[in-house]
């Protein structure tokens, strides 16, 4: 006797509803064919009989609803209809049926199985390879049913009817020999014998100049990873190595040696910043992490100062090196007392010291790097004997014959990058001080003058301060006051 | 924030965007009606009536063409092919159609339209009703793929998609439909091709995607107890991918396990262990695992069939494995 229950379609099903009964109680209904249709919140199924039988009480009425597993009905043969009722419920269902149901909605039968249908009249199911064996061997699939009693027939039941010796062509795959095991040897490789790393564990054993061997031999262990490397490190502190530096593959991997064969560029030299190049490089790494350095620009007509300097190199002839240098110079010196605080130097954090002597630095350009040696009170010189100084100064420094106090105390810097050709350069200031002057080139440019554009010689002045301690105005103010100075520069004469 | 399950999630996700636009429209095979078959369109066709929600033939072809069509001419439409194996059948206009658009035009021509869909086993729907198609579409340029695993991705996801001009394939695990999870009351979207680090950890990088993120998650806390700190990262757009996270994340933890349903080999695991060979090896301490599914149809039996899909004990033991355990 089959006893049909609701069977779970899916994991997420709980309960069904009985949509049609197929058959009447008493109906007699063949193995395979469908009895009732239900729903479970996916699609509607079907359940079949699996024996041959009638069907002998329906216990759930079409439309309810019911829990997975509740008995709907029983189907047994006709003797079995009281014997069953007294056993209802106690006998193990025994084969479930269709689970899956058609949850995709192909058609359920369209025409409903006819419940007198002569079981063995009905073409029986067969798989795909079933018939086709079936057809080579010109046989019934009517027949294996028949005689296997099989409604579902496979290629074995086809086989098993028709057992013709020729059937060894082998082409079931699933019988294949499994290959023996692959057994994996240790590859040995030239650089670390048999040795393996994790690429990590190379890295950061290239890092600390260890040679995996010997992580290995410290470790036990033939396979390398970080967690190994680590442990040696821990172990040997009398052999620290440099600490990885950065991420670490990225920038180790030229050195690995599995990678060895990147071509890095050739090296001309290396080696630490030295003499003035070693103070430039401290001076200016003080400027670049502690000042606010900040730069300011003024466009200066300088076709008069030209024009008075050629004059005055005809007049003193060679007895005077005369330089448009001296004229800024001599110009700055007037302008910084009423803008003082760029004659100062930051000397710590809570202390800017203004200075009241003004001895301006000039920056000449030598072959052992920059050297800035200094002008002592240079408002108190003349365009004349600041030419001289300049000159002195900038054949010293290029003779190495300055000595020690010409390259100290400076309160400003004046630089000319304009006879190297600069059209615009901001030179960086001269640490502790707080603010530096750039001369750039003289260029030949239209300018106006009483309305009319006339060629005129010009140039920029560039003020780079130290935004910590001098407000921007005064910075526009001092480069104003040097300009207009240096516009009318007969007043620098006097 | 209230709790919601992802079916509520999706749901909500449309209606909002069908009310929000009304290009926006969504039609396949038993959406409407009867709410789709697992009940995720419920109540929109009441909503939004017949002319918006709507079933269709059993034909995918036609439900590909159709958008396509749609999409062109404007509109977004929302397609739902029931069951991820169907993507088959409509991959062509997918593929062929779809992803092209934009290349073969030149001028900006998109087409925006969203391609709905389940995946995934362990609900015995046997071998034509439970598999995990992405690496069928992964390699097509020209569509988004979209594998939520919470949710709030699930919604904000769905509606950054159906807002999106390229066609997006939305994969809906069938297992995670009843999970719940916290989702914001008001508006918002998830945006694409944006991964998201689920957990934090130092120890190894887990990367999951769609339904195996949970699995990931719960792996993550067993491995937790044996002292050991799993990263899980959740891609939520698999193309797209946002892979610097990924990078970033092995170059921490210097080990890589990758977590997905569908069979491993030809898996989008080993796209993601290919990119992290190209851009980070010398930061790996193991080599890469990859946890997936045999090589072999979702079986129907219920035992084979809990065999073939990774839980958590794959991920742990993978987990070991990297960690030379």
């Amino acid at each position: 006797m089959q006893t049909l229950t609701l069977p779970k379609g899916g994991k997420t099903m709980e309960e069904g509803t009985v949509v049609e009964w197929l058959l009447e109680e008493g109906e007699p209904v063949s193995a395979g064919e469908p009895v009732l249709y239900f729903e479970s919140d996916k699609a509607t199924s079907e359940i079949t009989a699996d024996e041959d039988g009638v069907l002998l009480e329906r216990s759930v009425a079409e439309g309810e609803t019911v829990p997975v597993g509740t008995e709907l009905g029983r189907i047994g043969s006709d003797d079995e209809a009281i014997e069953g009722a007294d056993t209802a419920g106690t006998e193990p269902t025994d084969g479930e049926p269709d689970p899956a149901g058609k949850p995709e909605g192909e058609p359920d039968p369209g025409s409903k199985p006819k419940p007198n249908s002569d079981p063995a009249g009905a073409a029986p199911r067969a798989t795909p390879s079933a018939r086709r064996i079936a057809r080579e061997r010109g046989v019934s699939l009517s027949a294996v049913a028949a005689e296997t009693g099989v409604r579902q027939i496979t290629r074995d039941d086809v086989e098993a009817y028709t057992p013709v010796g020729a059937d060894t062509n082998g082409d079931d795959v699933t019988t294949a020999a499994e290959p023996d095991e692959l057994t994996v040897e240790p590859v040995s490789n030239p650089e670390y014998g048999d040795v393996l790393g994790s690429p990590w564990a190379r890295v950061l054993a290239a890092n600390h100049g260890i040679p995996l061997s010997a992580v290995a031999d410290e470790t036990g262990t033939d396979r390398v990873r970080a967690s190994d490397v680590a442990a040696y490190v821990e172990n040997e502190p009398r052999e620290p190595g440099p600490e990885p530096t950065g991420p670490g593959p990225d920038a180790a991997v030229g050195t690995e040696p599995v990678t060895g064969s990147i071509d890095e560029p050739a090296i001309a030299r290396e080696g630490p910043p030295t003499g003035a190049r070693g103070v430039m490089f401290d001076r200016m790494s003080t400027v670049a992490n502690e000042y606010a350095s900040t730069t300011t620009v003024a466009r200066v007509d300088v076709t008069d100062l030209v024009s008075l300097y050629d004059q005055l190199s005809a007049a003193w002839g060679e007895d005077v090196p005369l330089s448009l240098t001296a004229f800024v110079v001599r110009a700055v010196a007037r302008s910084l007392p009423e803008h003082d605080v760029l004659n100062a130097e930051v000397t710590s954090e809570e202390n800017v010291r203004v200075y009241e002597d003004i001895n301006v630095g000039i920056a000449a350009d030598t072959d052992e790097g920059l050297l800035v040696p200094t002008i002592y009170d240079a408002d108190d010189r003349t365009v004349r004997a600041l030419s001289r100084e300049i000159d002195r100064l900038a054949s010293g420094a290029r003779d190495g014959t300055l000595d020690h106090d010409d390259m100290q105390n400076g309160t400003f810097t004046v630089s000319n990058a304009g006879n190297l050709g600069a059209y615009i350069n901001t030179p960086q200031i001269n640490p502790p001080q707080t603010a530096v002057l750039g001369m750039c080139a003289i260029v030949d440019e239209p300018g106006v003058v009483d309305g009319e554009v006339v060629p005129r010689k010009m140039m920029h002045l560039t003020l780079t301060y130290d935004h910590r301690v001098v407000e921007g105005a005064t910075a526009v103010g001092f480069l104003r006051t040097v300009k207009s100075l240096l516009e009318s520069p007969e007043s620098l004469l006097s | 924030m209230s709790e919601h399950t992802v079916r509520e999630s999706i749901n909500r996700a449309l209606a909002e965007e069908l009310e929000r636009d009304e290009r926006v429209f969504l039609y396949g095979e038993d959406v409407g009606d009867y709410g789709g078959l697992y009940q995720v369109t419920d109540g929109l066709q009441d909503r939004f009536g017949e002319e918006r929600v709507f079933d269709t033939p059993l034909s995918e072809t036609t439900l590909g063409g159709t958008a396509v069509g749609a999409a062109l001419t404007g509109t977004r439409p929302v397609v739902e092919i029931m069951f991820g194996d169907f993507m088959a059948i409509i991959a062509d206009q997918i593929t062929n159609f779809a992803a092209k658009m934009y290349f073969n035009y030149g001028d900006g021509t998109g087409v925006p339209m969203v391609v709905r869909t389940t995946y995934g086993a362990g609900d015995q729907f046997g071998l034509h009703h439970s598999q995990s198609p992405i690496g069928w579409f992964q390699n097509v340029p020209g569509i988004k793929i979209v594998a939520p695993s919470t949710p709030h991705d699930y919604k904000g996801l769905l509606k950054a998609s159906i807002r999106d001009d390229d066609p997006v394939i939305f994969l809906e695990n069938k297992l995670r439909y009843e999970d719940e999870g916290e989702v914001p009351d008001g508006e918002y979207t998830v945006p694409l091709c944006r991964s998201e680090r689920k957990r934090k950890g130092e120890d190894v990088t887990v990367v999951a995607i769609g339904g195996m993120v949970d699995v990931a998650m719960e792996a993550a806390e067993r491995l937790e107890a044996d002292g050991v700190d799993a990263e899980v990262i959740d891609p939520r757009t698999v193309v797209p991918l946002d892979k610097e996270p990924i990078f970033d994340s092995v170059r921490k933890t210097h080990r890589l396990v990758i977590v997905h349903e569908a069979a491993t080999f030809g898996g989008f695991g080993g796209e993601i262990a290919a990119e992290v060979a190209e851009e980070a090896l010398f930061y790996l301490d193991a080599p890469i695992e990859r946890v997936g599914a045999p090589f072999t149809p979702v079986p129907f039996a219920e035992n084979l069939e809990e065999a073939y899909l990774p839980d958590e004990e794959d991920v742990i033991e993978a987990v070991q494995n990297t960690l030379g355990r």
